[in-house]
């Protein structure tokens, strides 16, 4: 992975660097990119909807107030990436006290290594963890893992010469009753193809009944990673993935690509052979630490709050439905504090105490009752009458005073930006 | 031994249906009915009452109408009986504004 978050950050630091941004210089900075890429085993087809993507969004989105179209661009690499690597969502395993874990993948994936990786990972957490070897197959298997419990300390089960399904059984039994409160369970990685390991694993979850079943991938083979995880994504939707050896080769981009795009959960990463080595996997930190880019990620922050300032379109043109003050709502509880986005208004934008109420409680509660609004409701709210609340109310699960509470902080809202918009000749922003 | 009692302003609406809380047959009911009408009511009819204005009713949890605890030592259906009596007396009583025109 080192090689492609070097060919990142040169690429970052050309874009930075560039003169002008227009369409040439955009085109040189793909084709960089798409080597990059490709030089780390993306597979093509991933490579160019990306590109297409970034070059679609450079110049036709509109570039919100105060940013440069290489920001732009900046802003649209650092998504992209982040959508073809599983999007903003960070996937965490559901660990509970007396939980069981089941690992999975093919011989040499890493999984003993990883189990005892994710056990001091869950032991420094906080919970009890025991390891259990059910893989016979493996020549020093047992010794192997028994050594690493004990080097991280917890506790260990293993039973040489009995089938898995019962050495599994009588492990989770073992452990339990010294108290161990999250079990893992390392399997025997005998399989070249994925579906005799498929096959096994259906007989161990039936008996076994796991909390989660997580397969271990091997991130050196590339974006033939995708196909494997693909397979086991079919058999176990609800599985997640944990991509090993991602320090070691340059395909584990590719890898990492392929198998966000199969849809399946990618929940850690291991990025080294010692078992601290073991991060947990969340695209937007994975991609700016790709990009080099402490300050990146606030650029991003900030041109996505100017967005939402430069939305008012239509409330520079005097239209404020409830349409558009939801709206308004929406991106402020992806967004945070009523205040730093009225702070970023120009000109005298008084907070009155209303809308200060609308601090984040409020918030999600009039999304929820403008989502149980028709859409002739948010666009003339005057038509709204008091059988049309008494609905509303049942359909958001709030009361008729919230539902009245939140029409005239609408109407009061409304009036405020028709005396502001009054006052400054007809618009709201000066220069729009 | 007196007890106290909740009464609830949609025991007494006539526009609500038995199904919505109506307690009392709809000809002695009246509409509306405020949990403060209510604390008068049972006032008048010579009870101990007290308000709690933010109560909802399950039937209507969306609305939050308020109640009114009463103590007495008769049996709860008499108690609505007598207020309910009351209410009709004092709605349908002439409005203060009325005296002002002919």
């Amino acid at each position: 992975m080192e090689e492609l978050r070097k060919g990142l950050a040169r690429i970052v630091s050309l874009i930075k660097r560039e003169p002008i941004i227009d369409r040439v210089a955009v085109k040189k900075t793909l084709r960089e990119l798409e080597r990059e890429l490709l030089k780390a085993d993306v597979s093509p087809d991933l490579v160019l909807e990306l590109t297409r993507k970034v070059e679609e969004r450079v110049f036709k989105e509109d570039v919100p107030p105060g940013f440069s179209r290489r920001e732009l661009l900046l802003r649209a690499l650092y998504e992209e990436l982040v959508n073809v690597l599983g999007g903003e969502n960070k996937h965490e395993l559901k660990v509970r006290k007396g939980g069981v874990l089941l690992l999975v993948g093919l011989q040499g994936s890493g999984k003993t290594t990883t189990a005892a990786k994710l056990a001091l990972y869950y032991k420094k957490r906080g919970f009890k963890v025991g390891l259990i070897c059910a893989d016979n197959y493996r020549p020093g298997a047992y010794e192997q893992l028994s050594q690493l419990a004990n080097s991280i300390g917890v506790e260990f089960y293993g039973l040489k010469g009995a089938p898995s399904v019962e050495v599994a059984l009588n492990g989770v039994e073992a452990l339990r009753a010294k108290g161990v409160e999250l079990i893992i369970v390392d399997t025997a990685g005998r399989h070249k193809e994925e579906k005799d390991l498929l096959n096994e694993m259906k007989e161990l979850v039936n008996s076994l009944k796991p909390d989660e079943v997580v397969l271990v991938l091997d991130a050196t083979i590339g974006k033939r990673a995708g196909a494997q995880a693909e397979a086991f994504h079919k058999v176990a939707p609800l599985g997640s993935i944990i991509l090993t050896k991602m320090d070691g080769s340059a395909r584990g981009g590719g890898a990492l690509a392929a198998v966000a795009k199969t849809g399946a959960k990618v929940i850690f990463i291991g990025v080294g052979e010692k078992l601290e080595e073991l991060d947990p996997f969340d695209p937007p930190s994975f991609v700016s630490r790709l990009l080099g880019m402490g300050d990146l990620k606030s650029l991003v922050d900030r041109m996505r709050k100017a967005q939402l300032v430069a939305q008012p379109d239509a409330l520079i043109r005097g239209r404020f439905t409830l349409l558009e003050f939801k709206q308004q709502l929406e991106g402020l509880s992806k967004m945070g504090p009523l205040r730093k986005i009225l702070e970023l208004l120009p000109g005298s934008y008084e907070i009155t105490p209303e809308l200060e109420k609308a601090g984040s409680e409020n918030v999600k509660k009039w999304i929820a009752i403008m989502n149980s609004m028709t859409r002739e409701e948010l666009a003339n709210p005057d038509t709204i009458t008091r059988s049309r609340i008494i609905r509303i109310a049942k359909g958001s699960g709030t009361s008729t005073k919230d539902v009245k509470n939140l029409l005239t902080t609408y109407k009061r809202t409304q009036k405020l930006l028709r005396q502001l918009s009054r006052s400054r000749g007809g618009r709201l922003i000066p220069g729009i | 031994m007196a007890k106290k009692l909740v009464l609830w302003p949609v025991y007494f609406d006539a526009s609500r249906s038995r199904e919505q809380g109506r307690r009392v047959p709809a000809r002695l009911a009246v509409t509306p009915v405020s949990a403060e009408d209510l604390l008068k009511a049972a006032r008048a009819a010579g009870y101990e009452a007290e308000l709690d204005s933010e109560a909802k009713h399950p039937a209507t949890w969306f609305e939050s109408s308020g109640r009114v605890f009463v103590t007495a030592d008769e049996p709860k259906t008499v108690v609505i009986r007598r207020v309910a009596e009351q209410l009709k007396k004092m709605k349908l009583a002439p409005s203060k504004a009325s005296r002002i025109l002919p």
